[in-house]
This record gives structure tokens, sequence and C-alpha cells, in this order.
């Protein structure tokens, strides 16, 4: 496999290209999943292919092909650089690369069970008590669904600087969904979230994760939704467990400090980001309150965005984003920090960020392991403190602006709170606000004990859509002044 | 491209090999060829081609069932591939009332040439032109991709199609406002790009949005939406809730015993129809049965959902011809070549109608607030204005809304005539569309801005 990424590397070279790296990429995926004591689906995947990245003057261009053999290599290099001949037909922007280390190296996801070696029947067996769990605990449920998703990801990546990195990336985990209906009404309950939780682990994380001991409670609280009371129309303080601020996290803070996005590269699709117009303020805005601390952090263990080089060959790090509230930090690649660095006469390294997520694919600056860091409370004190207020619990639904501005979260319980106790469940709570003022209302993070990592393998960006596989750590939050409601009326 | 010959007779290959080895064997065989051009503030940024191929199997082996797939188009790769699916098989469930699709033969050869061979370079000069011809910003894309599909079975099927696709969707900025219009068709050749320029450049006002959230009330407003925006609402009301597999599990706004009755305005009237050219066309499921019209709602009355064979057998149905790639079959069954029954009026009429309201061209992130009855929410984007006795007055600050689609499809009161929409942001090989008009709403829910 070495010798053909260097043969794309020579091709690319000898056709005049000024950098060129490639990634030879295969996969594997399995996932089970059943329904109603059926086994729905039970399927295993693989795919390899390769693409090629190259720069000839100030265009990039990039071909990929799933033929892994010495002559599509060779015709995807050229195809490439007459792909990036047509980039510079129009209006020419300078490009140039940020430094990097030439590194030969090795990275392994650490792992103790490999996913693929645990025999079919005892990953079905897993589910299916699950599935009977839930049957037992609630004769309300219209569907019981339990699932479980496995990859491997082996890639060889390539640079014309003279760098090669191997990699074998294990992504594992799964989740439960239990659907309740009754009169016309429908409630869900998942755990840990409706797609499941991932963690750069092997089988070991599906047995910490305790399906079967979780079975039940999905069921039973799936139910009680039915029962409970709407969360009421108000501006109020909320706290927000790990399985709804990770995706705050990743909506109102993580999209947003993409290098890519803030200088307009997903116009045309997802959109910008406020962050481009206080750019020159990096280091001295004002994002959120004090306690607010933020990292992207690629080699957090376990983590979803864990790695041990992004795809342009920088080493993966752990990079302060917001320090005591202040915005320090964004997610950036080669090209980007050196346009960054000239606009700002400041001298940041990348951030290790630009991934691919599959061969087939350039690669984008993407999130890592984006992690709200721990805060010094007490859950109970941090509830204590609430006179009035609402605990928000797994995420239902989002939106957010083309800026990262405005949002709107749903989640699928909740509990209120009354003079420092919790109170009766809530269902279909739905809050919306602004992201600075959100993030600037912050006034309590719970501490490393409740400390969870949630992995999400569906983080969507570019175009054609990449999904990709990104993780964010956090403990429950408080946040004053939210306005919260029913998503339906 | 591969071709039908060469993509058929490897089809008859693997089934000939599962054949003694399953009792039913069924695949979906895919390639596509993609090239996009993307552009960002006036220059390309990005700049691909990508080849794919795969190949997914299922077998059925006992009753049960097992899925694998490759990407690898060699002959040992093929029986690796069902061994894997067979061996999967071993460890399934019994599925009792699995009943395959009639047997359907078909060989349907939709692509164009023009659209297969357009050259990254011309997608430039393409994209040249434009920023010359306009001194806006220009952000956009402009993709041409070629696919083909197999869909095969072990109880007779083979069907095979090929087809195209060409899109080019554009934002022109002025700095402080911007438009967004987009163009597609199966061939290259037709695509209007004065028409596309002029439509998103009529969006760009030089005034200032203004903000109607300065209070962060919620409000209601009356609504002209163009046709972009009504395909983003109608797919997701397909997806959600014409989907069998949603309205058996009680997530549909669809109940039992709703079939037959009137859920939205009269003037509503959906359908499927992936043989109508003013779509885009595919002349079977991923099933193999062949397309048909299917009817969803008549005149505001609910008159079918949307079925593959397994769901359909479920209620003693049969398939409508919905059934999605054999790796997205716990999905459901879906609709993806949408019908909106049309009007008359152009959305000038719309407009000039409307004595107060708002004017939509597109919604940005859309997501379903509650799955069930299909209340979404997301902004305004890339075009809109406040309408004041029949006119576009001022460009808006975009808003974000929270409507169930099911409601709002009751109070409609003008429909525009249809035009084409599709804009895909992911590539699959599975030609879809909308083809809707723009609609003028009455009573639409807004809870703020981009702003408050």
């Amino acid at each position: 496999m070495k010798e053909l990424a260097y043969k794309a590397i020579d091709v690319a070279i000898a056709n005049k290209a000024r950098y060129a790296d490639i990634r030879l990429v295969l996969e594997q995926e399995e996932e089970i999943k059943t329904r109603n004591g059926i086994v729905e689906k039970s399927f295993y995947g693989e795919k390899e292919g390769f693409g090629i990245r190259l720069l000839y003057d100030n265009g990039w261009g990039f071909a990929s092909s799933s033929l892994v053999a010495s002559e599509e290599i060779e015709r995807k290099a050229k195809e490439a650089i007459e792909i990036a001949k047509a980039t510079n037909y129009v209006k020419e922007k300078p490009i140039s690369l940020a430094p990097t280390q030439v590194v030969e190296a090795n990275y392994k996801t650490p792992y103790q069970k490999d996913p693929f070696e645990v025999k079919q029947d005892q990953k079905i067996d897993l589910l299916l008590k699950c599935d009977q769990a839930m049957q037992e605990a609630s004769k309300k449920l219209v569907s019981r669904q339990a699932s479980l998703k496995f990859r491997k990801i082996k890639k060889i990546f390539a640079s014309s600087e003279g760098s090669l990195l191997e990699q074998e990336l294990v992504l594992s985990g799964g989740g439960l969904v239990a659907i309740a209906s009754e009169d016309g009404e429908t409630q869900v309950r998942s755990y840990p979230k409706r797609d499941g939780n991932f963690a750069s682990m092997g089988y070991e994380f599906v047995e910490h994760l305790d399906f079967v001991g979780n079975a039940a409670k999905v069921a039973r609280e799936a139910e009680e939704l039915l029962k409970a009371n709407p969360c009421e129309a108000k501006e109020t303080t909320v706290i927000l467990y790990p399985s709804q601020l990770y995706l705050q996290i990743h909506e109102s803070i993580g999209h947003g400090i993409e290098l890519d996005r803030i200088f307009g590269s997903e116009q045309s699709l997802a959109g910008g980001s406020f962050i481009s117009q206080i750019l020159n303020k990096l280091g001295s805005f004002k994002y959120a309150s004090p306690c607010v601390n933020v990292t992207a952090d690629a080699t957090l263990a376990g983590g979803l965005g864990t790695f041990g080089w992004d795809d342009e060959g920088i080493p993966g790090q752990k990079v302060d984003i917001i320090k005591e509230g202040m915005l320090v930090g964004l997610l950036t690649s080669r090209e980007t920090i050196t346009t960054l660095n000239t606009l700002l006469g400041r001298n940041y390294s990348p951030s290790g960020a630009m991934r691919a997520s599959s061969y087939s694919k350039i690669p984008l600056i993407r999130m890592t392991n984006i992690n709200l860091l721990p805060g010094e409370y007490e859950l109970e004190a941090m509830i204590d403190e609430v006179k009035d207020g609402v605990i928000l619990d797994t995420n239902y639904s989002w939106s957010i602006d083309e800026l990262r501005k405005n949002f709107s979260f749903g989640t699928e319980i909740g509990w209120e709170i009354k003079n420092g106790k919790i109170r009766d469940m809530i269902k279909n709570p739905f809050y919306t606000g602004q992201t600075l003022e959100f993030w600037n209302s912050c006034d309590a993070i719970a501490n490393k004990n409740y400390f969870e990592v949630y992995g999400t393998l569906t983080c969507g960006k570019g175009l054609p859509e990449q999904l990709i596989h990104v993780g964010h750590a956090c403990s429950p939050a408080r946040f004053r002044n939210v306005r919260v409601g029913s998503r339906v009326r | 491209m591969i071709g039908a010959d060469r993509l058929m007779e490897v089809a008859m290959k693997i089934l000939d090999y599962s054949k003694p080895r399953a009792e039913y064997t069924e695949l979906n065989l895919y390639t596509m060829e993609l090239g996009l051009t993307r552009v960002a503030d006036s220059a390309i940024h990005q700049n691909v081609s990508e080849s794919e191929k795969k190949l997914v199997v299922r077998v059925m082996k006992d009753k049960k069932l097992g899925t694998a797939s490759t990407n690898s188009f060699n002959e040992s790769k093929f029986k690796k591939t069902i061994e894997e699916a067979l061996e999967r098989a071993d460890y399934a469930s019994s599925i009792e009332d699995f009943e395959p699709p009639k047997p359907y033969k078909t060989c349907s050869e939709l692509f164009f040439e023009s659209t297969a061979n357009y050259t990254p370079k011309q997608k430039a000069e393409t994209v040249n032109s434009v920023v010359e011809k306009t001194r806006l910003r220009v952000d956009g894309k402009f993709s041409t991709s070629v696919g083909e599909v197999v869909v095969a079975n072990s109880a007779g099927t083979l069907a095979y199609a090929n087809f195209s696709d060409a899109n080019l969707s554009l934002i022109l900025t002025n700095g402080i406002t911007s438009g967004y219009a987009n163009i597609a068709n199966e061939d290259v050749s037709k695509l209007n790009l004065e028409e596309v320029v002029n439509e998103a450049a009529s969006k760009c006002m030089q005034k200032e949005p203004i903000d109607l959230f300065e209070d962060r009330e919620e409000k209601y407003f009356d609504v002209v939406l163009e046709p972009y925006a009504v395909a983003d609402w109608l797919e997701y009301l397909a997806y959600l809730g014409l989907n069998a597999l949603h309205y058996q599990e009680n997530e549909s706004f669809i109940e039992r015993g709703d079939l037959g009755k009137k859920l939205f305005g009269s003037n509503i009237t959906l359908w499927d129809d992936s043989l109508d050219i003013r779509g885009y066309r595919m002349p079977f499921d991923f099933e193999g049965t062949p397309k048909e019209k299917i009817v969803f709602v008549e005149e505001g009355v609910v008159k079918n959902l949307a079925y593959d064979s397994f769901l359909a057998k479920k209620e003693n149905k049969s398939t409508t011809g919905h059934a999605l790639p054999l790796e997205n079959r716990d999905e459901g069954a879906i609709p993806l070549n949408l019908f909106l029954e049309g009007g008359e009026a152009t959305m000038n009429e719309l407009i000039s109608s409307t004595e107060l309201g708002i004017y939509i061209t597109r919604f940005h992130y859309t997501n379903p607030a509650d799955r069930k009855k299909v209340v979404l929410t997301g902004l305004t984007r890339d075009g809109t204005f406040l309408i004041e006795n029949g006119k576009i007055k001022y460009p808006l600050v975009n808003l974000r809304y929270l409507q169930s689609v099911p409601e709002a499809f009751n109070r409609v009161t003008m429909l525009s005539r249809q035009r084409l929409i599709h804009d895909p942001y992911i590539y699959l090989p599975i030609p879809r569309s909308t083809v809707t008009p723009g609609l003028k709403i009455k009573h639409v829910r807004f809870i703020g801005s981009m702003r408050k």
C-alpha cells in the first residue's frame, strides 16, 4: 500500500503539483439492530479506496476512487491536476500552508476488546435482553429498538513533504429507544440518546454502557411521559444534563469555531459564523461567563474525535477554545491558519482538525472532542440554588441559524425544580436562545464526578455532506433566564 | 459508468453463487461519478471528483436475513460478501411473513451524455461567467453526476437504470442582503444560467434588514413561500408522516383510521411519481418494484401511505414501490419524487394579493421539533421580506418559525404554478426531486429572529 501512496505523490509532483497528499483507507462496519424482538438488521460492510488532494499554483484539486490499483492511482492523480488547473481559472487567491513536521509513525485506538472479534450471538443476545426488559417494564410501548454499531478505519496518509502516517481507529457503541403511545399521543425515551452513544474504544464501551441495566428505565420513562404535564412557557433557569448539553456545545460552540466556516467556505450550504465579525478580538472576546472553559481535545481517552493525526498530517492535540469565558482558540487547518496569522499578525499553529469522512471525500475542518470542562459544583448544590427552573435531558431536536447565533432545542424529558427540589416530570420541553447570551448566562458547572463523554457518528458538514464522528465531554451545567416552552400546543 | 450489460452480468453471477446457499437473495448494485465545484467569495475553493461503487446483498436462510456490502468489484470479494451475509443470517431472527415482490425486468437508460461528459474546466468557465456578470459576492456550487443502479433478486427481478444530474445553486450577496436560486436538470445543456443569476440577484436589496423581534414576543404572519421553502416542508412531511414505518409506530400524524379522512385543506393534492418527466426519474424502487403514480392526499383527503413490501405485509397491503436501498431499509419507506398540485397564479400575484405578510425564499436548518405532529422549526434565509399592501417593502432579519406543517396545509389560500426543486447536499444513487408550487399560507407561527 505504501508503494501505491508514493506513486500518487510521484505522479502529482511530476505534473507540477506544488503539494500533494493521499489517503488510502479500508473501513469495516457492523450494525445490528433489533426492533420489537426481531433482528431487523444484521449488517457487515467493507469499503476501500483512496483520495488524492493536491495544490497546483493556487488551486486545489481532489480526486478519489474505490479501485485501489496502480493505474487508477495514476489516472486519478492526473485528473486531480486537471481539476486543480480548472480551479485556477476563476479568481485566484494565494494559498500557503503552515509548516509541519515530517513524520513517519503509527497510531492505534487503545482498546481492550476488538468489537469485530466479539461473536454475533453475544451481541444479538444483549440486544434481545434489552428488548425483553423494555417489554416487561411497560405495556404502552409501540416500538422497542436496540442497536449496536462498530467501525474500524485503517488509513495510510502520505504527503509530498515526506510524512507517512498509519492509523487504526476503532469506534464502538449503540443505543436503546422506547416509543410509548396512548390516546393519540406518542412519547420517546432513549438511552444514552436516540442515535446511540459511541466512543473510540472497543466492545468494553458497550459493556460500560450497561444497556440491559438501563432498558427498563427507558421504557418506564417513555410511558410516564404520556401522563406528564407539558413544559410551561416561561423564562427560567435551566439545568442541562450531558445528553442534551453535548449537542448545545456542538451547535453553539463547535461549528462556529471552524475557521473555514468563519472564512466563508461553507456559505453555500451550512452558512458562516458570527465569529467572522469579531475575529480580530480573538483572545479577548467574551464568549461566555468566567466559569466556562472549553477545549478541543483530540487526545481525550475514549473521545469519538480522538486520533493520532488529522488528514493533513497534523498531530491530534488539545487546544484551548474558551478560557474563563474568553474566546482564545479555533479549529484550524494548515491553509486557514496561515490566512489567520497574516490577517491578525499572530503566530498560531494549525489545530489538527482537518478530517474527511471517507476516502472519497476531501478533508474539511471538523470538530475533534469539544469539551466543556468541569466546574466545582455538586449537582445537588446546583439544583438546591434554583427557586424555579427545569432540568432538561436527552436531545430530541435541534436547529441553529446560519451564523450560529439563534438556536432552538427540544429534549425528550425534563423535570421541574421548585425551591431547590426536583419535582414533577415534564414532557415536550423546548428551549430557544442566542449563543452569546446563553453562554454568558451559565453560572454553574458540575464537577468532574459528573463528567460524561458523548460521541456522535453523524456530525454533518460540507458538500457533498460528510457525516463524521466527533465527541463532546461535559458535566451538567446551569443557565439563567432561558426561554422554555412546549414543542407542541 | 460500468454499463448495463456488464453490471447486470455481475448481478447474475452473484445470484448464481448465492442460489445454492440461500433461500432468497436480493442485491443492490450502484455506481456513481460526481464532479463538484464549490464557490466561496467568488473563488473556487473546493473542486472534486468522486468515483464510488457498491454492492449490498441481503440473503435469507432458514427464514432469517443477513446483509453485507463491499465496494470492491471482484469475484472473490463478491463471494466473501455473500458468505458474510449468510453467516449473519445464521444468528438473526426468523421472519415469518417475508414475501418478495413480483419479478420485474427492465433496462432503462435515462442519463444524458452531455451531463456525463461535462468537465471541471466547463464548470469553472460557467462559474467565472457568473462572477464576471455580477458585481455581487458569489457563493454556490455546480455539480454534475451520473449513476447506475441494479436491483436484482433470486425470484427473477433484474432491473437496471442509469441517470444523470446537473445542479447549480447560487447565493449572491451585496454586503447587506443575499439571494438564493437553484436550477437543476438531468441534462446539463438545459440549465439556464441567466435565469438563475437574475433570480438570485433580484433578492439582493440595498436596504438594511428590519428585525421584527425587538420585543421578543412570538408572532403570527401570513406568508408567501417560494417553492424552495415549500419543498423543504414537503420532504419532511413525507419522511415523517407518509412513511408507513412511522404510521405503524404511532409516530405519524396520520393515525389508524385516518385514511379517507380530510386532514388538509381542499386545495392540497400530493402525490409521488418518479415517471413524470417534470421531475427526476427512476423506474423502480430498491426492491425492484416498478414505479407508478401514488396519490397520498387528494383534495385534502389522505389516500395512502408509502410502503415497501415488508411494511406492506404487516398490514396485508401491497407495496407502493417506496423501498429504500437495502442498507437503509430500517428507516422505513419514503416517497422521493413528490408533486404538490399547483395553481395558475404567479409568485408576483401571491405577493400582490397580500396586505401584510412575509415573503420567504427558503429555510435553513429545518428539523422536526415534534416528529408526530410534523412541527418543524428552522430559520428563513437568503431572501426574507416584509410584504405590505401587495408590495415587497423591506428585507427582514432572518426569522425562526415553529409550525406544524399539516396545520399550515389547512390554511393555504393561494398556490402558484409548479416548478422543479432539486438541490441535494447528499449525493446518493437515488434520483429524487420535488415539484411544487409556491404557497400563500395564513397565520404561521414565528418565535424569534437571528438577533433575538
